[in-house]
């Protein structure tokens, strides 16, 4: 390839202020389809080189000489422009103009984008003739240059066509910019761990990171991301992280709801230790369950009143977004045999190469009944291996909970089905902001002596499987 | 809906033809009297409606008789023509009220729209320029023709119909139905489909060459200019050597430029950049060219 063909390619992208990618290309992933008469030698050089600058630059080139006499079918040709993001004709030459006339005719009836993305590189000679005046008709994009610029060697013709290429590219990527910038989402997802991060971010389509660091206030990582409602078109999700303890995540969800007030609603999402009860199958919580909070919400069961003799409860009530908590009581109620979600933890479990621990009887101390371990509750065959969801208040403290003895009296007083460390920061976030909560947790051990981390990633990939699958039957949301 | 109401609906369906027996049958499925929020409520279910008969492939005919196609500045009714587009592989048929003499030329075309929704709901320009460039993809397909005397109504699903009492371009708010009759809708795309035979088919292209020129050379360097100048006159941002050379019609993108408010002549007729134009340099220039589909 002629050097100062590319050397000149660079010397424009520079004087257009266009830097490259990573990979040093900028035209990656573009394609274009070059027209050139194949019979006149000047053309066919200029051809030549432009497909070799533009290829140098990273575009994929289709000519007219590569596909040979496809090219004079019709359809088959508008298969192959189709594909191609920008179309250049060299109309220098009788045959390639009356193949442009008619390519733009034949497409003006099929409605086809053709004309929207056709440059057509003609002499300026022929600028009052009848084939210029039929190009300004259809409304192609007409750059004219001199007659001699037709050749190898020359340099104009190049540097328009990669001004074009340019256009076309920065229009695309403007658009693509203002979709990101267009970014509502109506729903946030807070995690605190990173399996948990990492699992919620899995259920998004088309993950993007946003990265925030407003002068004064804390850095955060935010993904975005689409997931398709069951009933058409797309909610839009942010992901972020906040860390362990109910103060991060009070932090964590007031900053994502100030640098989006769009969201709508925060589900907390991730794991959780679950609370056994072997006395009562219905409310015997597993690991590997999933627990959603009821209409009770979440108890702050650290918020006490500490008299000499007592201690008082004093958390108020943060009750969930009653829209979320009928979505997911209806969905638990009518869930069919075999779930979405399964199959969705299936596939988490295989991205975060993790699988779904050894079940074993129920090690607890206090013992149960005297014994060390006692057997678990039966399940219905069709749960083996899968998880329960179960639907109750939610205790939540600062505290790494290691004790059966507290997580019992704490049972009986509230009904709880789970405990963690982050919900009630974030309840009492979203009650502050004006916006709804849900709670989702998967169970990773039961906040007793035998507490571990062997079920994190199940649980942490069960609960975003099944917060995905919530999401995908709620309806979508208009903008106002 | 109260008996005014329904005498309205009845008005109404027989104004854009349907007899009054046939009015009386059909089912209204959501119904919004001259509010406003209610309004958005109506357009609200009509875009679920859409998108589930998207979902199960049921969408049928689409054809909005509208007058300025203000429906495509809202994000949710947008992704629901792009969907439409991208599942049937045609959009939405809009016959809206744009004159015959501005459907000629790109400025006259696009100028006309960005004008009707700048005067009712000036907003954000974004959205304005996402409309533009819903056009400019091809998710909708346009026909001028003259809506004024018409009542404005889409037809979709086979059966459904989103209907609006006659109303003022400057209406603010007016009685909406969504209404559920296969008959009803049968008589109203018979009729829209006859209009669009005699509406004049819009040139799409004309806002992809728009979207175009405010993304080509001529104007990310007159932009430039202005931000690091402050103010200039027409002549001297015309003269900038890489526009003569490149710019095959150096006054196009500063035209296109000034319809979106990017830049604004004073009396001094000196151009400037506004903080929208601020705004959308700034996205312009941020990194390189991205991947295709990036």
């Amino acid at each position: 390839m002629a050097n100062e063909q590319l050397d000149e390619a660079h010397r424009l992208l520079g004087e257009l202020q266009i830097s490259p990618d990573v990979n040093g290309k900028y035209f990656s992933g573009y394609c274009i389809w070059l027209g050139a008469s194949t019979r006149d030698a000047g053309i066919r050089q200029l051809a030549k080189e432009l497909t070799e600058v533009f290829e140098d630059l990273g575009a994929e080139v289709m000519t007219s000489e590569q596909v040979g006499k496809e090219y004079e079918s019709l359809p088959r040709m508008r298969e192959q422009t189709k594909r191609a993001q920008m179309i250049m004709m060299l109309a220098a030459s009788p045959g390639v103009s009356a193949r442009t006339l008619e390519m733009c005719f034949e497409s003006r009836d099929q409605k086809s984008e053709c004309r929207g993305k056709t440059y057509v590189y003609i002499p300026e000679q022929y600028h009052d003739g009848f084939i210029h005046r039929r190009f300004c008709h259809y409304n192609l994009k007409i750059r004219s240059k001199d007659q001699a610029q037709f050749a190898g060697g020359r340099t104009a013709v190049l540097r328009q066509c990669i001004s074009d290429m340019t256009e076309f590219a920065v229009n695309t990527r403007r658009q693509a910019m203002q979709r990101e910038k267009e970014f509502k989402p109506e729903i946030g997802i807070v995690t605190a761990l990173p399996v948990e991060f990492k699992a919620a971010s899995l259920i998004l389509t088309g993950l993007r990171v946003d990265a925030v660091r407003a002068a004064g206030g804390p850095y955060q990582e935010y993904h975005h991301g689409t997931i398709a409602s069951q009933h058409g078109g797309n909610h839009n999700v942010v992901v972020a992280r906040a860390g362990k303890g109910n103060n991060k995540a009070a932090v964590l969800a007031t900053s994502l709801l100030t640098q989006y007030p769009s969201v709508e609603v925060l589900l907390m999402v991730g794991v959780a230790a679950g609370v056994p009860n072997v006395k009562s199958v219905e409310n015997h919580v597993r690991l590997g369950d999933i627990v959603v909070s009821d209409e009770a919400g979440v108890i702050q069961y650290d918020m006490i009143k500490r008299y000499t003799s007592k201690a008082e409860y004093t958390a108020p009530p943060r009750p969930p977004d009653p829209k979320w908590l009928t979505r997911a009581e209806n969905f638990i109620a009518l869930s069919p045999a075999r779930p979405k979600y399964w199959s969705y933890l299936d596939d988490l479990l295989k991205e975060l190469e993790g699988r779904r621990p050894p079940s074993g009887p129920l090690r607890d101390s206090p013992w149960v009944d005297g014994r060390t371990s006692a057997r678990q509750p039966p399940r219905p065959p069709k749960l083996a291996g899968r998880p329960k969801v179960h639907s109750g208040p939610i205790a939540s403290a600062n505290t790494v909970l290691k004790s059966a003895g507290i997580r019992d009296k704490i049972r009986n007083l509230f009904h709880i089905k789970a405990i963690e460390m982050e919900a009630s920061g974030l309840a009492e976030s979203a009650w502050q902001s004006g916006k709804g909560y849900l709670v989702i947790r998967g169970i990773c051990d039961y906040a007793n002596d035998d507490k571990n981390k062997v079920w994190q990633p199940y649980a942490a990939a069960a609960a975003a499987a099944f917060a995905r699958e919530l999401i995908e039957t709620m309806g979508p949301h208009t903008a106002g | 809906m109260d008996r005014p109401d329904t005498k309205a609906l009845e008005e109404t369906l027989e104004h854009a033809g349907v007899s009054r027996p046939s009015a009386r049958k059909l089912h209204v499925l959501d119904f919004s009297n001259r509010n406003k929020a209610r309004n958005r409520l109506v357009h609200d279910s009509t875009n679920r409606l859409l998108l589930d008969l998207v979902s199960s492939n049921d969408v049928g005919t689409c054809i909005h008789v509208t007058g300025e196609m203000r429906a495509i500045t809202d994000p949710l009714h947008r992704q629901v023509c792009e969907t439409i587009s991208l599942r049937k592989g045609e959009g939405f048929d809009i016959l809206y009220n744009l004159p015959p003499a501005l459907a000629a030329d790109v400025f006259g075309t696009v100028g006309w729209n960005l004008d009707n929704w700048n005067k009712k709901s000036p907003g954000r320009w974004q959205e304005r320029l996402s409309a533009i460039d819903l056009i400019a993809n091809g998710g909708v397909d346009l026909f001028a023709y003259d809506t004024s005397d018409l009542i404005q109504y889409s037809v979709f699903g086979h059966r459904y119909i989103l209907l609006q009492e006659k109303h003022s371009a400057t209406a603010q708010s007016k009685r909406v139905w969504l209404l559920d009759s296969p008959k009803v809708h049968d008589v109203l795309a018979c009729k829209a489909e006859q209009i669009l035979d005699l509406a004049m088919d819009v040139d799409e292209t004309y806002f992809k060459t728009f979207t175009l020129n405010l993304s080509g050379v001529a104007a990310r360097r007159y932009l430039n200019r202005l931000q690091r100048a402050g103010a200039l006159s027409r002549d001297v941002l015309l003269d900038d050597r890489l526009v003569q050379e490149l710019a095959p019609d150096p006054l196009a993108p500063l035209d296109a430029l000034s319809m979106m408010d990017f830049v604004q002549v004073a009396g001094d007729r000196l151009y400037r950049i506004t903080p929208a134009g601020e705004e959308f340099l700034a996205m312009l220039s941020l990194g390189g060219v991205p991947r295709h589909g990036e």
